[in-house]
């Protein structure tokens, strides 16, 4: 029984003259979970939002949406909606009244309240967290009460807007299980919208794929993924998938990992080339020796006897989950704490003996989580200038110059604060890139990115340490590891626990390695697996 | 004393500081004080009695000495400066005041200790939600807030923030960080009206969540106070506390109203120690049954 | 009429009076007290009666609790210079953008909110009830700060020095029961130090902060705040 049918849905929001959604039409069933999915700009937060009578934006509207056993027009709490950011939807100081937020608005009397509020603490298991402040929160445990919390309204529908792209994968799988419980348990209808579907790709019962705001499949899963091959969404498919995409669509795709590794053994035709060893030495331009970092006095180590060497032209990986303490190494080779013992070298000389500012002027450059913490002016232009040298005429011709490179001449007149995250990173890096940095230390880029952005991203590396500049990621992200490194090193509890070049370093792990590998062992990525079958990358 | 009810606790502290401003006679501040240095014996670490104790003597110390300097009323002169008397009234007033600032501090510190943000707002959210609405997401966002900030301080650090050593560049660099701030948080603002509308604001009436129960010990704890509170009260009003310092040290007489209500002030003083030690000896008992 | 507005007006009505009895028979010496604290928190309602019986757009709501954690908050990033807090020159800002009655809500709230933090007292319905005055006021001059930067660091300035002498105020009564020249004149002599820098910190916060966050703030006001039709509540 469908519970949301939608006909012929079109919008336009009101300063643009191109349709945001255009004939739009899907009916989905009471109970099931449906994947959302298409590039940034296709359309996927405004369909959600549209499916929401309060959050729905204003614009022109063509086209009908019904509900079928909500009431009419549906009330708040029948349609929970969970966004991307962590911060944005909780709202209160304490995980209590977050939870009781819902309840006390459903006209329930003061026992029924209380009732529902424990009930809710119960099933999410949050009983724990009750009377802790919101904001010392994990990531993950804050959109897990932000479900929580929609959940607590008792909603037949859910629609939720990218809710794991901030996560660590950890949290995000923890997320998703909890979301299927309650699907399970209630017959709640889902609407996930996600960039990183592989963990749910194959247990969706349907797929709609959005495509300059046009709906180009809604299907299941296997299905959908003979359309999806031609588009650039291919690549957050679950590895099987890619490889089935890598051979032409030969049939039915592979619905799992096993089926997965028939098709490929089948395929094979040779092993994996021998990796041949780097012969160029490359220079060391950035170290840290015995490095020890602590945040409070009588605490374990965040950093514990760390060395490390970052060499020029190259682009190291620091694999770790969180709290392993990937931003805090990023912060001690910024010189941005300073260290409770161990030294950290730029160009052989000691951080502390640069002057206060010159580190960053042609030395050192570091691309936060949030690159929009970089911004600090009202346009993106004012913001390049401001970190260009020399005056302000060769500073814009200096930015103007980088912008159109990099391809964001078109967002130089932009408030940073109406930019994408895509959009954010590049204008970051590209305000980095201003100071001729000869080192560049990116903390988790592929949050939150579509396979799309992950793809430039790797492309932009690759162009950086073409050119001489030294990079270093820290990421959980194992595929972007796997295809984008020189080098790979896993931190754990402040420890550097392995470093070596990507094929022998995943070679020793037996959890933290990319999905290609689990079809054959040394594998990186698809184009890896295509080539032991004689088969091109496309 | 932190698990009694919000309107027990609220009202207590409240009481307990409006007397003590407000009954000026020696025995009874010096009761208040008393009471007060117990309860915040209970409910502070030693290092941070160490703070407190480093503030409050010197703070002490200058009080008292203030008012013989320059209230110059009272009977019986110490000595003479400038053609100005320094007289022995106006030295103990000084340090009755002194006595009273202190006893006002250490029950305002337990005050915030044990009526915290969330229960104040549970008080008077229910009266006034809209006010609490703003004053709960005011405090979500202070935390949130300074997390940010410390993220532009970095990030502006790399890009030419805060290099110049100078007092000024500092300044100006923290202005510019918290410009920056500014338009986060409010961008932010507009997801939170969000959030809140998505779930319901607006529309319903507000059944507030009463995390708190009144209790029996509630009960017990409010009338007990209220019985030492209407005894002091009764003394007070009826003129039998009333001391005097100038022009001469004279005391009311010890009637036994008067008696009462010192007994009485100090017992309420003392409550907080009396549930402590109520609560201790309850585990012990259920310790030693076990 | 309601029970509810009954019960409320009755509290107003009765408050004041008993407050003045109160002062006058019973605790005879410390009526100064007394009818200061009483003025203090009475100052608070219409305010609070006006934000609790009127509509207003959530959105403005929130836009006040935001200005309120700046304010308070955003002393973290000044803390090495001592004394320099930004916290009246965001209750100004607040108040020019948002009117007088959103003015007085942030600077009394935000007097509440940043005792939270650094304790609570009787000082507190003072320090609420000088914040949200400044901020009203404000707000009612909004027109003429707004235009003139000169006259915005004068008020900035005058607000500091006031604010100073309304706590010395409260710090005198509280201390000696009733209200002295000669001690009043005294501790507002000691503390001249702290009034100057308090002062001269409003300044330069509202120099340096009112153009760039003027502009954000109008900015938001036209794109969100004061445009919505208000919702119930």
């Amino acid at each position: 029984m469908a519970i949301v049918t939608v006909k012929a849905l079109s919008f336009s929001y009101p300063t643009a003259n191109t349709d945001a959604l255009t004939d739009v039409s899907f009916a989905l069933d009471e109970g099931s979970l449906n994947l959302l999915v298409g590039a940034t700009g296709s359309g996927k937060s405004t369909l959600l939002r549209l499916l929401k009578p309060e959050l729905a934006p204003y614009g022109k509207r063509r086209g009908e949406i019904n509900y079928a056993g909500l009431s009419d027009p549906p009330a708040p709490g029948e349609i929970g909606f969970v966004g991307q950011d962590p911060n944005t939807g909780i709202v209160t100081d304490r995980v209590y009244a977050e939870l009781a937020f819902a309840p006390e608005l459903m006209g329930l009397s003061k026992n029924e309240v209380r009732l529902r509020v424990g009930e809710t603490a119960s099933y999410f298991g949050l009983g724990d967290l009750f009377e802790r402040d919101t904001e010392s929160l994990s990531g993950g445990e804050k959109q897990l009460l932000t479900l929580a919390a929609a959940a607590a309204a008792d909603p037949k529908f859910m629609l939720l807007d990218e809710p794991t792209a901030m996560l660590d994968p950890i949290a995000a799988d923890r997320f998703f299980e909890t979301l299927e419980r309650i699907r399970r348990d209630f017959g709640v209808t889902v609407l996930l919208a996600e960039h990183r579907f592989a963990p749910v790709y194959a247990r969706a019962d349907r797929v709609l794929a959005l495509d300059g705001g046009r709906l180009i499949a809604t299907a299941d899963p296997i299905a959908a993924a003979k359309t999806l091959k031609g588009t650039v969404l291919a690549g957050a498919l679950p590895v099987e998938a890619r490889l089935w995409k890598g051979f032409g669509c030969p049939g039915d795709c592979p619905k799992d990992l096993a089926a997965g590794k028939k098709l490929f053994d089948e395929r094979r035709v040779r092993d994996l080339p021998e990796e041949s060893p780097e012969t160029e030495e490359k220079e060391t331009v950035l170290s840290a020796k015995d490095l020890t970092f602590c945040y409070q006095k009588n605490a374990p180590p965040a950093i514990d006897d760390l060395t490390l060497d970052v060499k020029a032209g190259e682009h190291l990986c620091v694999l770790g989950e969180n709290g392993a303490g990937k931003t805090t190494l990023l912060l001690l080779l910024a010189g941005l704490r300073p260290p409770l013992s161990g030294k950290v070298r730029f160009r052989g000389r000691a951080l502390k003996d640069y002057r206060r500012g010159s580190l960053y002027v042609n030395g050192v450059a570091l691309l936060p989580q949030d690159p929009g913490a970089l911004f600090l002016k009202s346009t993106v232009l004012e913001d390049l200038v401001d970190a260009a040298p020399g005056k302000r005429d060769e500073a814009e011709k200096a930015a103007r110059e980088l912008a159109e490179e990099y391809g964001i001449a078109k967002l130089l007149g932009a408030n940073p604060l109406d930019l994408s995250g895509g959009e954010k990173q590049l204008c970051g890096l590209v305000k980095l890139l201003l100071r001729a940095p000869e080192v560049l230390l990116l903390d988790e880029p592929t949050k939150g990115l579509d396979p799309a952005g992950k793809r430039l991203l790797r492309e932009t590396v690759a162009r950086l340490t073409a050119e001489g500049k030294a990079v270093v990621t820290v990421t959980h992200d194992v595929e972007f590891a796997a295809g984008a490194a020189q080098r790979c090193a896993f931190l754990f509890r402040g420890q550097l626990l392995a470093l070596d070049a990507p094929r022998a370093f995943f070679a020793k792990n037996r959890f933290y390695t990319p999905a290609a590998s689990r079809l054959l062992p040394g594998a990186l990525t698809v184009g890896d697996l295509l080539a032991v079958c004689g088969e091109a990358d496309v | 004393m932190e698990t009694l009810h919000p309107i027990v606790s609220f009202s207590y502290y409240i009481a307990a500081i409006a007397l003590t401003v407000l009954i000026r006679n020696p025995a009874v501040t010096l009761g208040a004080l008393a009471g007060g240095l117990c309860h915040w014996a209970f409910l502070t670490t030693a290092k941070e009695k160490r703070a407190d104790v480093g503030f409050w003597l010197p703070l002490a110390l200058l009080v008292t000495l203030f008012n013989p300097v320059f209230s110059h009323n009272g009977k019986t002169p110490l000595f003479f400066l400038n053609g100005n008397a320094f007289t022995f009234e106006a030295t103990v007033f000084g340090a009755y005041s002194a006595v009273l600032v202190i006893a006002v501090l250490v029950w305002s510190k337990a005050y915030s200790r044990v009526v915290t943000s969330d229960k104040f707002l549970y008080l008077f959210g229910g009266a006034l939600p809209k006010s609490a609405l703003i004053l709960s997401v005011a405090l979500r966002y202070i935390p949130m807030l300074r997390k940010d900030a410390a993220r532009l301080k970095d990030a502006g650090k790399t890009v030419g923030l805060y290099s110049k050593g100078s007092l000024t560049d500092n300044f100006l660099s923290s202005c510019r960080v918290y410009y920056a701030l500014i338009g986060r948080t409010l961008e932010n603002a507009v997801g939170t009206a969000e959030s809140m509308r998505a779930r319901g604001w607006g529309r319903a009436k507000r059944v507030p969540y009463s995390y708190y129960r009144f209790k029996k010990r509630d009960a017990l704890v409010a009338a007990f106070s209220a019985v030492l509170l209407a005894v002091t009260l009764a003394a007070s009003v009826s003129g039998a506390l009333s001391f005097s310092f100038y022009p001469g040290l004279t005391a009311p007489p010890l009637s036994p109203l008067a008696a009462a209500a010192y007994g009485a002030f100090a017992l309420y003083s003392l409550v907080p120690l009396i549930l402590q030690t109520e609560v201790r000896l309850r585990w012990r008992s259920l310790q030693s049954k076990l | 009429m309601k029970p509810g507005t009954a019960l409320k007006w009755l509290i107003f009505l009765l408050a004041i009076p008993a407050a003045a009895v109160l002062g006058l028979t019973v605790l005879r010496d410390v009526k100064w007290v007394v009818w200061t604290v009483a003025a203090a928190v009475l100052s608070a309602v219409p305010f609070v009666l006006t934000l609790e019986k009127r509509r207003h757009p959530l959105t403005k709501l929130i836009l006040i609790a935001a200005m309120i954690a700046l304010a308070v908050g955003g002393r973290v990033l000044f803390y090495a210079l001592p004394g320099f807090k930004p916290v009246t020159a965001m209750v100004i800002l607040a108040a020019l953008y948002f009117g007088p009655e959103a003015g007085y809500l942030t600077g009394s709230f935000a007097a509440l909110i940043s005792n939270f933090y650094f304790g609570q007292g009787p000082w507190t319905p003072f320090q609420m009830a000088a914040w949200g005055l400044i901020g009203f006021a404000a707000g009612l001059l909004a027109k003429y700060l707004k235009k003139n930067l000169v006259l915005l660091a004068l008020y900035g300035a005058v607000v500091g020095v006031l604010y100073s002498l309304v706590l010395n105020f409260e710090h005198t009564v509280a201390t000696i029961g009733t209200f002295s020249r000669d001690e009043y004149v005294a501790v507002t002599v000691a503390s001249l130090g702290f009034t100057a820098v308090y002062a001269v910190s409003n300044v330069i916060f509202l120099l340096v902060l009112c153009k760039p966050v003027g502009k954000i703030l109008e900015r938001v006001t036209v794109k969100y705040g004061l445009n919505e039709p208000p919702e119930a509540g």
